[in-house]
């Protein structure tokens, strides 16, 4: 028996840590995720203005700080019993959905692609592993190439989402109410062009190279299973009566079932917290408690009806019909490019739905006291805030991010995490080189950077650095 | 036309990693030429690279914790450090270096500067230490300096 600990995970965002434990052909039979990471952004929000949340939960991630504005505009219209306009929706739809499109051709041109395609040997391509590279030369030399064009049209896309949001990364104007955004006939038209060139890329580059990918590595739909249970929250609403153009739902045993957030219960027995454990959110806390016996990750492990949940775009296409063939690392990678296509087309209607010279905001004052939920769902998966408010503040706030139901340890009753099940059970060919734990990582496009981005160098001597002060 | 770009870094909610996201607000309250733009680059770090295409010099604005007297200011710039050998260096969450990298791939080489400042503490809150309060007039500076402005 032997471990192997892969710790950070690199290409993505924060710092996760895996640790498996082998058996004797080299199959792993117990896996560990931890989150490296404490995450307390909820306890900094009590007592503040509701809408403030809207500003300052988009700060907690980098990658998706649209779809936490949305969540936590969502949670408090909910407080104030008040749904937006269709135009402020649809104004949202835009901005997610740029982030969406720009966030999954990152995810598979940026983050995964190179666990399959031999790139240069620099940065950020290194360090590689050299193991199980299939492609022909010329098709990882196209890939290669087309991992440089996408991170021009992800740029374009990034561009799109700013045209309606004002000021991406962090968008100042999705408000509880609403869009605070008066679209002009040029805004539209400029989106209009931005998309058909994305569009263009989706259809045809992406298209191809997943393909390719699916192709010459066919066996990963075999690989990286887990429970097969998917959870969805629901997003882009297509009207102001709460339709989705990605409806909300669980799947387990491959049928879609009727998703009740009351059945979500979050666990803290392998967490380093001493919170209640097997609470809803709603009625949840955040203690922390590290070193606490038994105990590995900084995450808590959110599960429905007591089971572990998957949560992605193969989640959200399962529950909608778009991509229902199985539950796999491939299959993770093809329902995303489904979405992504999906979504750029939606894009299109939607963009021509948008009224010139009319805003997307309603004021709603301040609600004085209740509680709401905001459920919506990150590029990466279900994403929801549960908010309280009392005299005007925020009383109590939770947040239960996508990776939270990804990369969970075990709960209290021995379930493990989605990701360590799916670790579970697989071969490792050169356990010096387990590239096959990193392509099953990455297929669930985890993200805890809920965190922090302090540059630090090891190894430099930054003495050689520093700037004398200057002379007063 | 703008040649410059100075963008800010790092997690406002993290105390003294928003230093950078500080520095770029005061710098709106001062007059600066107008060939220079200023961004908030929040924690979307690879969201940046848009700028290091458009702009012929990038000057970053980010906390750097490196283990000397909280509030130093170090002054970096990518070539400075892209010799060392892998198995010496590891650098976590140095995104920005892979930005540069990536403008790089796509035939586009402007000059980087990075200032970073050494952080006291790094915790929930929304208001920085007042040793980095009190050293954001020097960083001003410092940059003006950079960019010969007087």
């Amino acid at each position: 028996m032997s471990t192997i600990v892969l710790d950070p995970i690199t290409r993505l965002e924060g710092h996760l840590k895996i640790n498996v434990t082998l058996d004797a052909n080299n199959t792993v039979i117990a896996a560990q995720a931890s989150g490296g990471l404490y995450r307390d952004f909820e306890n900094l929000l009590l007592s503040r203005v509701p809408k403030d949340a809207a500003f300052l939960t988009q700060r907690i991630c980098g990658l998706c700080p649209v779809s936490h504005a949305i969540s936590s505009a969502k949670a408090v219209e909910q407080v104030a019993k008040f749904t937006p306009s269709l135009q402020g929706l649809l104004l949202r739809n835009l901005i997610q959905g740029s982030n969406y499109v720009s966030d999954h051709i990152l995810h598979f041109y940026h983050l995964a692609l190179m666990d399959y395609v031999k790139g240069t040997q620099i940065h950020p391509w290194a360090p590689t592993y050299g193991k199980d590279y299939r492609l022909s030369a010329a098709d990882n030399q196209t890939l290669a190439d087309n991992y440089i064009k996408a991170l021009a049209i992800r740029r374009k896309a990034h561009e799109m989402g700013a045209i309606f949001s004002g000021k991406l990364p962090h968008a100042a104007n999705i408000v509880p109410g609403g869009v605070t955004a008066i679209p002009s006939a040029a805004d539209i038209s400029k989106f209009k062009s931005y998309l058909s060139e994305i569009t263009t890329f989706i259809t045809s580059t992406y298209q191809a190279d997943v393909n390719k990918l699916a192709s010459v590595y066919s066996d990963y739909y075999n690989i990286g299973k887990g429970y097969g249970n998917l959870i969805a929250y629901g997003v882009f609403d297509t009207d102001a009566n709460g339709t989705k153009l990605f409806p909300q739902g669980i799947v387990t045993n491959g049928t879609v079932g009727t998703f009740n957030q009351s059945n979500i219960k979050e666990y803290v027995g392998h967490s380093w917290y001493s919170s209640q454990s097997g609470t809803n959110p709603a009625s949840g806390d955040t203690t922390p408690n590290y070193g606490k016996s038994g105990a590995y990750t900084w995450l808590k492990a959110p599960r429905y009806n007591g089971q572990p949940f998957e949560a992605g775009p193969l989640a959200r296409t399962w529950v909608s019909g778009d991509y229902k063939k199985g539950v796999s690392v491939m299959d993770r990678h093809m329902a995303r490019y489904t979405e992504t296509v999906k979504i750029a087309s939606n894009l299109s209607k939607w963009i021509s739905q948008i009224q010139v010279g009319k805003s997307g905001y309603t004021e709603i004052g301040t609600p004085a006291s209740g509680s709401g939920i905001g459920l919506t769902e990150a590029p990466r998966g279900a994403l929801g805030h549960w908010v309280s408010v009392a005299s005007s503040k925020i009383s109590k706030y939770q947040i239960i991010t996508p990776t939270c139901w990804n990369a969970s340890p075990m709960d209290d009753s021995g379930n493990v995490g989605p990701i360590e099940k799916a670790l579970i059970g697989t071969k490792i060919s050169d356990t010096t080189e387990p590239v096959e734990l990193l392509r099953i990582v990455h297929s669930f496009d985890p993200c805890t950077g809920c965190s922090v981005h302090v540059m630090s160098p090891d190894g430099i001597e930054m003495s050689n650095f520093v700037i004398q002060p200057l002379g007063v | 036309m703008k040649d410059t770009i100075i963008i800010g870094i790092g997690n406002i909610l993290l105390q003294d990693d928003g230093v950078g996201i500080r520095v770029i607000e005061q710098l709106e309250n001062e007059i600066l030429p107008s060939t220079i733009e200023l961004v908030d680059g929040g924690t979307s770090t690879l969201d940046t690279l848009g700028f290091f295409l458009d702009y012929k010099k990038v000057i970053i604005v980010d906390c750097l914790k490196a283990g000397l007297e909280p509030g130093t200011i170090y002054k970096i710039r990518p070539e400075d450090i892209k010799d060392y050998k892998k198995e010496n260096l590891s650098i976590h969450d140095v995104q920005i270096l892979e930005v540069v990298k990536m403008a790089n791939m796509m035939d586009k080489y402007p000059e980087v500067i990075i200032f970073g400042i050494e952080p006291e503490k790094i915790s929930l809150n929304l208001e920085m230490t007042e040793i980095m309060i009190s050293k954001i007039p020097e960083i001003i500076c410092i940059i003006k300096k950079e960019l010969q402005i007087d």
